[in-house]
């Protein structure tokens, strides 16, 4: 670890707990060095948390961190930011708590369009509970509850998130882990609802189950599929059949809701 | 805030008792028949620049008052019966990170959507075992306009002095009830706020108590830089499977209410001194129960009323000391029986205990309780 | 610019003086993420699985190492000349 970013982490909660080759790890380290590059004020940051292995980030880093009950990390968020818009809040999820018990949050929180930062820590699975289907499993990938392959479809985040109103939606993977870095940067920046989708691998849970092989090999995977949009263009149907385009998706303006309020008092005061 | 008298309805003394107390961010979700609080309190809050945030559902509207107030906001919500069964989640969580914040429920009548305008009293257990795991609880119960306001206060009080979630139990009658009444001045009643840290930094222990066992809560935002979780945590906050940290949270988080009984508990007894049947009941049932014993008083009967105003913690000292007087007692609640089997278990068969109860929907009318009170008299030994 | 390119990029700056990687091994958990996106084969696994520094002369300190080492246990520290 760079010295100049020790001061961000909760040195003595280290090592962390997630599995050997976890990309986890990778997308706490990005999210650091945007908040370094932000220059943000540690004192005035917040970080919220839900329940899994993504949601244990809020504990390693040193910040106020907020580590709540599954799938309500934007619930939390909301109150917190709501209460004090002028601290920095960013959100850490994982796909089934963001998509699955926490969907409903998700997007009010993007229709909302509050000033918060969101990571989904997108690995395909609920790693935690050993390795059951999400709403983000592809179809016909195992699961220890989808053992026959996964009859359900899963959601495409970024469209979601861009139909419920969020005015900030990248995707990355943890392969792009400087994309990250920047796109983490852009979203803090954007004055509304920001998600940052990051394809993370589980290789204890979903990488073993689908044979995807060595933590390295799941992030050469993402290397080869992730594709910027220029290069998605060029290819044929086909082609772009197992591809996804990394890099911003979506960005427009639209009233951010504490704003908003702010408005209101002052109007009314 | 006007001195003059005039009607207020008891939802209304519930949320303006909220602003008196200084709470300044409400989050809920719109829930018959505890609506008009969050209605009330749209309008109001911005007025006294204060937030209001209609949230998504209950889940995440209990969510959003925690975070709130761990920005230093005095906080709540409000619901009903349904609502209050999603918001237990996360009133869990304030009971474990130790989080003040108020949930005002209006019962209705229940199980499931029941019926929504209905009056009823069957979430007693509820609010005390209605989030999983063991807890302490506070839950205060009014039984008039101006005592929805005043406990609305309390709760308001014990929640920042304690760092829990206090639930303010009302129900249809209370909350939909319009009375005459003339609301506190500032001043008239105590505001209590938490006690925040004066320690630097680095000597801050987020959950290290004194010998009251409430530790000061630091805000969001102010450079204490902590950390929350549901999770079992040591003092500094941090998440612990060890057994003997475990043990020392649990029983600490008991102790903080358990060693203040006597701050929490209030009660109001009317005629109980000479009486030989105490009628206990609470909320809009209490109201009528007041009627059935001045109307049994005048048929020459001996019958007190008991209504606890904190009915969690269970007012156990005061009961027991009428079960063991020798009175007979009388439990009157607009359910199958819930207050009824702590009074039974605190009576431990050291008096008679007797039941009025009534689930339909209908408020318990005076004349159905005198009613009981005689059967009471009239199949006591030797009459 | 895609992370795809600006990996390549990186693996493409010139051989940079005095670079020296360092393994924390208290926080290494043996994955071997660093070993296999070494384009230079400086990195090792040694007995026991132990992520050893191999050939440090090898080092043109692009840094893959310690962006990718999901555990910060590799520092690419910049030697006094």
């Amino acid at each position: 670890m760079l010295p100049e970013i020790e001061q961000y982490f909760r040195l003595e909660k280290l090592p962390h707990m997630w599995c050997p080759g976890c990309g986890n790890g990778i997308i706490l380290h990005s999210l650091v060095k945007a908040i370094d590059k932000l220059c943000l004020d540690q004192d005035r940051t917040t970080i919220v948390s839900g329940i899994g292995c993504a949601a244990r980030a809020s504990g390693y880093l040193d910040f106020d961190t907020l580590h709540t009950t599954h799938g309500r990390a934007l619930a939390f968020a909301t109150g917190v930011k709501f209460a004090k818009p002028e601290l920095n809040v960013f959100v850490l999820t994982g796909d089934g708590d963001c998509t699955a018990i926490g969907g409903n949050h998700f997007i009010h929180a993007a229709r909302r369009n509050i000033n918060l930062t969101t990571i989904v820590f997108n690995n395909n699975i609920y790693g935690m509970t050993g390795g059951q289907y999400s709403p983000m499993t592809p179809n016909s990938c195992r699961a220890t509850t989808s053992p026959y392959g996964n009859l359900e479809r899963p959601f495409n985040l970024t469209d979601l998130a861009i139909a419920a109103g969020a005015t900030f939606v990248a995707r990355t993977t943890t392969y792009h882990a400087k994309q990250l870095t920047d796109l983490i940067i852009e979203g803090y920046k954007n004055k509304g609802f920001s998600l940052i989708e990051v394809i993370t691998h589980c290789p204890t849970s979903f990488g073993r189950q689908n044979k995807m092989g060595t933590p390295a090999d799941m992030l050469k995977w993402q290397r080869d599929h992730g594709i910027s949009a220029m290069r998605y263009e060029n290819l044929t149907p086909e082609e772009r059949a197992d591809k996804f385009i990394v890099g911003v998706l979506h960005k427009t303006e639209a009233p951010e809701y504490t704003t908003e309020y702010q408005k209101l008092l002052e109007k009314l005061g | 805030m006007s001195t003059e008298p005039r009607l207020v309805q008891g939802n209304e003394a519930c949320a303006e008792g909220a602003i008196y107390a200084g709470m300044r961010f409400y989050a809920g979700y719109p829930i018959t028949p505890s609506t008009e609080i969050a209605e009330i309190l749209a309008r109001r809050l911005p007025q006294v620049g204060g937030k209001f945030l209609q949230m998504e559902d209950e889940i995440a509207s209990m969510a959003a008052i925690i975070g709130g107030s761990l920005t230093g906001a005095k906080v709540m919500t409000a619901t009903s019966g349904p609502g209050f069964s999603l918001k237990q989640e996360n009133i869990g969580y304030a009971c474990m990170a130790e989080i003040p914040c108020v949930i005002a429920n209006v019962q209705r009548l229940g199980p499931s959507t029941g019926v929504a305008t209905a009056p009823a009293q069957g979430d007693v257990m509820q609010a005390r075992w209605g989030t999983h795991g063991d807890h302490p609880i506070i839950a205060l119960t009014p039984s008039s306009v101006k005592e929805a306001f005043e406990l609305t206060v309390r709760a308001f009080n014990l929640a920042e002095q304690f760092r829990v979630p206090v639930i303010l139990l009302m129900d249809e009658v209370v909350g939909h009830m319009r009375e005459k009444v003339t609301l506190p001045q500032p001043g008239d009643l105590p505001v209590v706020d938490r006690v925040k840290p004066t320690c630097s930094r680095e000597n801050y222990y987020p959950y290290k108590a004194d010998s009251d066992k409430t530790p000061p809560m630091a805000c969001f935002g102010e450079g204490y830089r902590y950390h929350v979780t549901g999770l079992f945590h040591d003092e500094s906050g941090f998440a612990t499977e060890k057994p003997e940290i475990i043990d020392w949270q649990l029983k600490r988080l008991h102790e903080k209410i358990n060693q203040h009984l006597d701050e929490i508990i209030t009660y109001s007894s009317e005629e109980t001194a000479d009486a030989d049947l105490v009628v206990i009941a609470y909320g809009g049932t209490a109201r009528a129960v007041s009627r059935a014993v001045k109307l049994a008083r005048q048929e020459g009967h001996k019958v007190g009323v008991f209504r606890p105003q904190t009915i969690w913690p269970f007012p156990e000292a005061a009961i027991g000391e009428l079960a063991a007087s020798g009175k007979k007692l009388l439990v009157a609640e607009m359910n199958y029986g819930q207050l009824l089997l702590e009074v039974q278990r605190v009576a431990a068969g050291r008096c008679e205990v007797h039941s009025c109860l009534q689930s339909n929907g209908e408020l318990t009318l005076p004349d159905v309780i005198l009613t009981k009170i005689r059967e009471v008299y009239e199949h006591a030994p030797g009459n | 610019m895609t992370g795809s390119e600006s990996v390549t990029e990186l693996s493409a700056v010139p051989k940079l003086p005095q670079t020296k990687v360092v393994i924390n091994q208290a926080w290494c958990k043996k994955c071997g993420i660093c070993i296999a996106f070494c384009n230079k084969t400086v990195l090792a696994f040694g007995e026991g699985n132990r992520v050893e520094v191999a050939q440090p002369e090898k080092c043109v300190g692009c840094g893959i190492c310690e962006n990718f080492c999901p555990d910060y246990a590799i520092t690419l520290e910049v030697e006094e000349a």
